[in-house]
């Protein structure tokens, strides 16, 4: 088989699909994609499964944490994801074989890619979230118990925090605290796994889907409505103007309401970093871990949760997850874990 | 009792006093059968029921968007939201008004008693009729003024409660628009398209003196049993109120009478005693007064007459008189206006006319005649008014038409007139000038000549003198003005007609 | 009193005389490849035979396409040296990348990374450093750049550090025309950098077109004070516009929908404005456009400039008609300017959208004659096409449900149908094809302030508030009548994951033009 690599001219479509999966959060793609661009313009990178990869070979996850309007601001830096996972590896003790994408949703796909590129590694055609979550441990592997750690934190100032240790419930406060010191965002590396465990428990060839989602949602990008949703693989739950927004408050969900211009449907979207479920007329439609996406029906472009103003015509989709869910991970990545409850209750 | 109970029959439920439909308004004739509690689970149980829900059961709210859909599903005939501030999302609204379920909140409320008091409505509507009776009886309890009592039984049954006049005009509470089938000379208890009335009986006399009366938006059977039930045990409370009400004021006309008696007598040389009386009754005895004497048409019986005067007294001060009493003298009524400083001259003509104005305010039948006295002022000024008054009422009871006011300074005018109008040349020269209107087609213009010419002239008087328009006024006035050949702007032409007209009448 | 609004196009110049509302003169001119010419003739004609009124001008409103299409063709741009203020963060994209290589070398291409910028709290990332940044205008200098723009990470809480290079280049270079990013844009780095790069850029051209249009509405006899159109249609000063070109890079479709509006009497309307090529909709809430959703592309470059929302069909009045009754093709071949060469109802040979609208009996443009043996059943086919693509594109845009009303105006008007879908009402009002002068000419004067506040500086109400303020000041000092200036516009959002409160507080007062009687001209004695 021939060897497969992400080129400049593959950033759009991979660009186009981490948005779609990163279901209105994740962070703005379009940072990601001036970097990505910008470092593949004289080079490209290699894409691997881990089932390709030496069993016992490490793969580090590289990732970009904190506030989007800082990153906006203060841009990615390549050198500073290579030096988190320079120092996840020294506490390794070994070398690394491949890097990886923490996720495939939203901004996180393309700086997964950027630090390959910046490691010199081959990118793993796969992540630990088929999409994009709010946490660092909404992932495959923290569903079998595994620990983000050693985890490195670098900021652009040169400063490089090592986390050796810690417990499932500490690494959010613990992250969130590193990143305020650094200026509100930073450059993470985490999560050394072997490729063989990676193969068994990561999301396989996420990589590959997201650019095939990307390269379909580009070119149908201007064709009738029905054209795209199919060509998505998704579900259409409405078209419509946005009438109310009710922003998300502390731990409640916040709702954007939209009503379909066809059949004068009521649809509500229930959200917190993302959109989260979605219902019509009362009717659960489709919840997390499915993507639910909302795309600007001027544009197409899928919208951040954040941007969505009222009057704005929108389109109500949902993709289905990258990733088989299990039942035991309804906790971890199902609506409860949103403070969404009563959304399963048919 | 196989009453069929809506949701918006219970909506006009005291304990539903303060919800509002927030959304699904097209379900409100949806037949309630039951009332249920939420209890998070699934409503299949409860189809044809009002399903209470707790904040809690609907928060976030986005939960109640799921609920509304499966209560249509499930039939429920509405969803009750006791839930203090929070709203519902628009969403929760669109798809309850697109599925026509209402969705009713309520701000304030205990979630239990409002479920026990429903369901009790519901299941058993004689039960709760009692218990309407019983808290209206509890409510009044220590209220002792009409208003106060009507409020409280209005507040409890969530509906306004007026008391009516004899003849349907509200005493208290808002006016009503009774229906025809509402007949005020059945002094009985009457309910007609949601009206109710009870009578309210005479203290003294078998008599209705008075009506309750309520209207309901949504009359259901239950709950004009409660409002009848509760009109009937409120009535003794009014009556007392009534006779309590009439003993007083009784008193406070006797003490009136004879403290004017007193004033009368001593003039300005009244005792301390009379004095301090008229004090208390509020009369400011060393201040200038005029005084209004006023005599309605004889025949009225007490209750009438006592009726009749009170309305005196209430046009007058509608029309700016300041009043300060207004006494029933036997066949007529004394009333007087005091003031601080001396009214200017001027002012007599604008008093002149705020009677006038108060005059034919009055009904017509009463035929009142009213005449009124120069300022003077203390006590014995207050004797020289009224005495005046009395006498411009008298001049004011000669002439044939009502109502009628005179004003002392105007009498010397008047007197001279009254001279020349009986000598014979007036007469003849009456008779002369005035033929164009001496047929009987034409009395009506005569009668307005002659009350335009009593009301110096005014066109606005006349017309509330004789209880014509305006225009109608106008119109006559430019008949007359052709037929009698005359300039009525012509100060000592309008002199002549006006002893012509007075001549004719002796 | 009399304003002069002024629409300089790629095709033609426009010039209208507006007193109050009322069109009082109207005229269209072929613009000239000159600045002035074009102007000249436009203002001529609208004063000729009008003696004395060129006094009477108050105020004289000007939009031009000058520098989009400078940018567009690459053309007449400064060799322009952008610096940013970051390191050693900010590094990874140099400015200029993702520029369309044509207009990188365009202007130049002279870039530099500098030690500097901000924290978003407010914190340094590292130290301004005045000889590491003279050394970098120093190589700018001897590379050939003759205008600089200057970008600093999180400029728009703290621009200190841009103005301390300011005052450097002054220092170094005291002739050299500077941009500043916090002038320019809002957070956003690479797009604000961009704007200031491209503001950058034009202030060369700047000159020489300010210059020009002042000097033709002077030999035109009109004293009054002169103005621009900006981005979103409101005006600007001529000295503004000297140093902030990339604001009045594109009012040509703000002042065509309020021309548009303000001809129909409808402040609340969608816009639909038929060219030779093109068809633009756009819709307007209370007499202003609503501002497109997305980041703005200029010339390709990414930008953070703000624009009017308005969708382009790619099809106009002189738009080639084809195909059969069954499948019509319409556009986007189009005849442009050689409509009345080219159309078969001016006696040419190609059939055009207007050649469909005079077959429909729909215009009376041309001759009839030559129309009649166009099928019918094509000439309904294109019709329902064109019925059918308004219709969605007005659906679109639409802010409810209601029934909208549609301002036709432009050249091609007549191919819009009257009966479009979810269409109230379609008004075509009189003088529609002098729409972007008259929206010159009545447009407002606007204050704007958008920037990053934090709680560490001031509460955030006080700082909306000062916001607030600024905004009302900035639109006095742009020209506006103090007592009508009022706030239209206050957005305050907070910016995500962060610690603490920070906002981007955004805030816009408009006002309009303070217009000052003309002083009468004194009779020579």
């Amino acid at each position: 088989m021939a060897e497969r690599r992400i080129e400049r001219e593959d950033v759009d479509a991979f660009a186009a699909g981490a948005a779609l999966l990163g279901a209105g959060g994740g962070g703005d793609v379009r940072v990601g994609a001036h970097l990505l661009r910008h470092l593949l313009a004289e080079r490209s990178l290699r894409l691997v499964p881990a089932a390709d990869l030496p069993p016992d070979g490490i793969v580090v996850h590289t990732g970009a944490v904190g506030s989007p309007d800082v990153i906006s601001e203060r841009l990615l830096s390549p050198v500073d994801l290579a030096r988190a996972a320079a120092a996840v590896a020294e506490q390794v003790m070994g070398p690394i074989r491949a890097a990886a994408a923490f996720e495939i949703g939203g901004l996180n796909a393309l700086v997964g890619a950027i630090g390959a590129i910046e490691l010199g590694l081959p990118f793993v055609d796969g992540d630990l979230m088929g999409r994009a979550f709010p946490k660092l441990t909404q992932n495959t592997l923290a569903l079998h118990g595994v620990a983000p750690v050693p985890l490195a934190v670098a900021s652009p100032a040169g400063d490089v925090v090592v986390v050796p240790l810690m417990g499932p419930r500490a690494v959010e406060p613990i992250l969130a605290g590193i990143t305020a010191g650094m200026g509100g965002a930073a450059s993470v590396a985490g999560y050394p796994t072997t490729a063989g465990d990676l193969a068994r428990l990561g999301v396989r060839g996420s990589v590959s889907a997201c650019l095939e989602l990307g390269r379909r949602f580009l070119a149908a990008r201007s064709a009738a409505l029905p054209v795209l949703v199919a060509d998505l693989g998704a579900r259409l739950h409405g078209v419509g103007r946005v009438e109310e927004i009710v922003p998300r408050h502390g731990g409640t969900p916040g709702t954007v309401t939209v009503i379909d211009s066809e059949d004068g449907a009521v649809v509500r979207v229930d959200h917190q970093e993302e959109f989260l479920a979605t219902a019509v007329d009362g009717v659960p439609a489709a919840c997390t871990p499915d993507v639910v996406a909302v795309l600007d029906n001027r544009s197409r472009r899928p919208l951040q949760v954040e941007e969505v103003r009222v009057g704005q015509a929108v389109v109500v989709c949902s993709l289905p997850p990258l990733h088989a869910w299990p039942d035991s991970a309804r906790d971890l990545v199902g609506p409860t874990a949103f403070g969404l409850v009563g959304m399963e209750d048919r | 009792m196989s009453e069929t109970l809506r949701v918006a029959d219970l909506l006009a439920e005291p304990e539903l006093s303060g919800a509002r439909v927030v959304a699904g308004a097209a379900g409100l004739e949806r037949l309630v059968l039951d009332v249920a509690w939420y209890d998070a689970g699934d409503p299949a149980a409860v189809a044809d029921s009002l399903l209470l829900c707790r904040p809690e059961a609907v928060a976030p709210a986005y939960r109640l968007d799921a609920l509304v859909r499966r209560a249509h599903d499930s039939g429920v005939a509405g969803l009750l939201v006791v839930a203090e501030t929070e709203v519902p999302l628009l969403a929760t609204s669109r798809l309850a008004d697109r599925l026509a379920v209402p969705l009713v909140w309520l701000p304030h409320g205990r979630p239990v008693h409002v479920l026990q008091e429903l369901t009790v409505r519901v299941r058993a509507p004689e039960l709760a009729e009692a218990r309407v009776v019983n808290r209206v009886v509890r409510r009044v309890h220590g209220r002792h003024t009409a208003p106060e009592i009507l409020g409280a039984v209005g507040d409890e049954l969530a509906v306004p409660v007026s008391m009516l006049a004899a003849d349907g005009r509200s005493l208290v509470g808002p006016e009503l628009e009774l229906p025809d089938e509402i007949r005020l000379d059945r002094a009985i208890p009457q309910r007609e398209a949601g009206f109710l009335v009870h009578p309210v009986h005479d203290p003294d006399s078998p008599r209705v003196t008075a009506w309750l009366a309520a209207r309901l938006d949504r009359p259901s059977h239950g709950r004009m049993n409660q409002v009848a039930s509760a009109l009937a045990v409120t009535e003794p409370h009014v009556r007392s109120w009534l006779t309590t009400q009439r003993a007083q004021s009784r008193h406070d006309a006797l003490v009136e009478r004879q403290t004017l008696a007193e004033i009368v007598a001593h003039r300005d040389g009244v005792s301390r005693g009379v004095v301090e009386s008229a004090v208390s009754l509020g009369w400011q005895l060393q201040q200038w007064h005029v005084g209004v004497h006023a005599v309605p048409r004889t025949g009225l019986d007490d209750n009438d007459r006592e009726r009749a005067r009170a309305r005196w007294a209430s046009e007058l001060a509608a029309q700016g008189v300041a009043v300060v009493a207004c006494q029933d003298d036997g066949d007529r009524w004394l009333a007087w206006a005091s003031a601080e400083v001396e009214p200017p001259t001027a002012d007599a003509r604008a008093v002149l006319q705020q009677v006038r104005r108060a005059a034919a305010a009055m009904p017509r039948d009463l035929g009142i005649a009213v005449g009124i006295g120069r300022p003077h002022r203390g006590p014995g000024g207050l004797v020289e008014t009224l005495d005046e008054a009395r006498n411009a009422a008298l001049l004011a009871l000669s002439h044939d038409y009502r109502p009628v006011v005179e004003h002392s300074d105007e009498l010397g005018v008047a007197r001279l007139l009254a001279t020349w109008q009986e000598s014979e040349v007036t007469r003849s020269f009456a008779e002369t000038a005035l033929a164009p209107l001496m047929d009987a087609p034409s009395q009506v213009l005569l009668a307005t000549l002659r009350a335009y010419l009593e009301c110096g002239g005014s066109v606005v008087e006349t017309a509330a003198a004789t209880g014509a328009h305006r225009n109608t006024i106008t119109t006559r006035l430019q008949q007359i003005r052709e037929r009698l050949g005359v300039d009525l702007n012509d100060p000592s032409q309008r002199l002549a007609l006006q002893v012509a007209c007075r001549s004719l009448r002796v | 009193m009399l304003r002069l609004g002024i629409d300089v196009g790629g095709t033609n110049t426009d010039a209208v005389l507006l007193a109050g509302d009322t069109v009082v003169a109207a005229a269209k001119e072929a613009s000239s490849a000159d600045v002035t010419t074009g102007i000249a003739r436009a203002v001529g004609a609208v004063l000729a035979g009008r003696p004395g009124q060129a006094r009477e001008v108050a105020a004289v409103m000007i939009g031009t396409t000058h520098f989009l299409n400078a940018l567009v063709d690459g053309s007449q741009l400064a060799p322009t040296a952008v610096i940013r203020l970051g390191l050693p963060a900010a590094a990874a994209v140099p400015p200029l990348s993702g520029w369309p290589d044509r207009l990188r070398a365009s202007v130049g291409g002279h870039v530099f990374l500098c030690r500097g910028g901000h924290e978003y709290d407010g914190r340094l990332i590292s130290p301004f450093d005045p000889a590491e940044f003279r050394a970098a205008v120093d190589a700018a200098h001897h590379a050939g750049a003759r205008s600089y723009a200057i970008s600093s990470v999180f400029s728009p809480v703290d621009p200190d550090m841009e103005l301390a290079a300011a005052q450097i280049l002054a220092e170094e270079l005291p002739d050299a025309p500077v941009s500043l990013s916090h002038e320019i844009g809002t957070l956003g780095l690479l797009e604000r950098e961009n704007a200031t790069a491209l503001n950058a850029a034009l202030r060369e051209l700047a000159e020489v077109v300010t210059h020009g249009l002042v000097a033709a509405v002077r030999a035109a006899g009109v004293a009054a004070p002169i103005f621009l159109s900006s981005n979103d249609g409101t005006l600007m000063g001529v000295e503004y516009a000297r140093r902030f070109p990339v604001a009045a890079l594109a009012s040509g479709p703000a002042n065509s929908m309020r021309g548009a509006a303000v001809l129909a009497g409808r402040p609340t309307c969608t816009v639909i404005d038929v060219g030779g090529t093109t068809v633009d909709i756009g819709v307007l809430e209370q007499g202003y456009p609503r501002e497109a959703p997305d980041d703005v592309s200029v010339a390709l470059v990414p930008t953070n400039v703000r624009m009017p929302d308005v969708i382009s069909l790619s099809f106009g009045g002189g738009s080639v008609v084809g195909g059969t009754a069954a499948h019509p093709t319409l556009g986007p071949r189009s005849v442009g300017p050689r409509l009345r060469r080219e159309a078969l109802a001016f006696g040419g040979d190609v059939l055009t959208a207007t050649d469909i609208a005079v077959a429909a009996g729909r215009s009376d443009l041309g001759d009839a004659a030559l129309v009649r043996r166009v099928p019918d059943a094509l000439v309904t086919a294109v019709l329902a096409q064109v019925r059918r693509a308004l219709g969605d594109a007005v659906d679109r845009m639409r802010l409810s449900v209601d029934p909208v009303t549609a301002v036709v105006v432009g050249g091609g008007g007549a191919i819009v149908p009257d009966d479009l879908p979810g269409v109230a009402e379609v008004i075509r009002p009189a003088h529609h094809e002098v729409a972007n002068a008259v929206g010159a000419a009545v447009a407002v004067v606007s204050g704007e302030v958008d920037r990053v506040v934090t709680a560490r500086r001031s509460g955030a109400r006080a700082a909306v508030d000062a916001a607030c303020q600024e905004a009302i000041d900035r639109a006095i000092a742009a020209g506006a009548r103090p007592s009508t200036v009022q706030v239209v516009d206050t957005v305050r959002l907070p910016l995500n994951y962060l610690p603490g409160e920070a906002y981007r507080v955004r805030v816009k007062a408009v006002g309009e033009l303070a217009l000052q009687e003309p002083v009468p001209a004194v009779p020579r004695g």
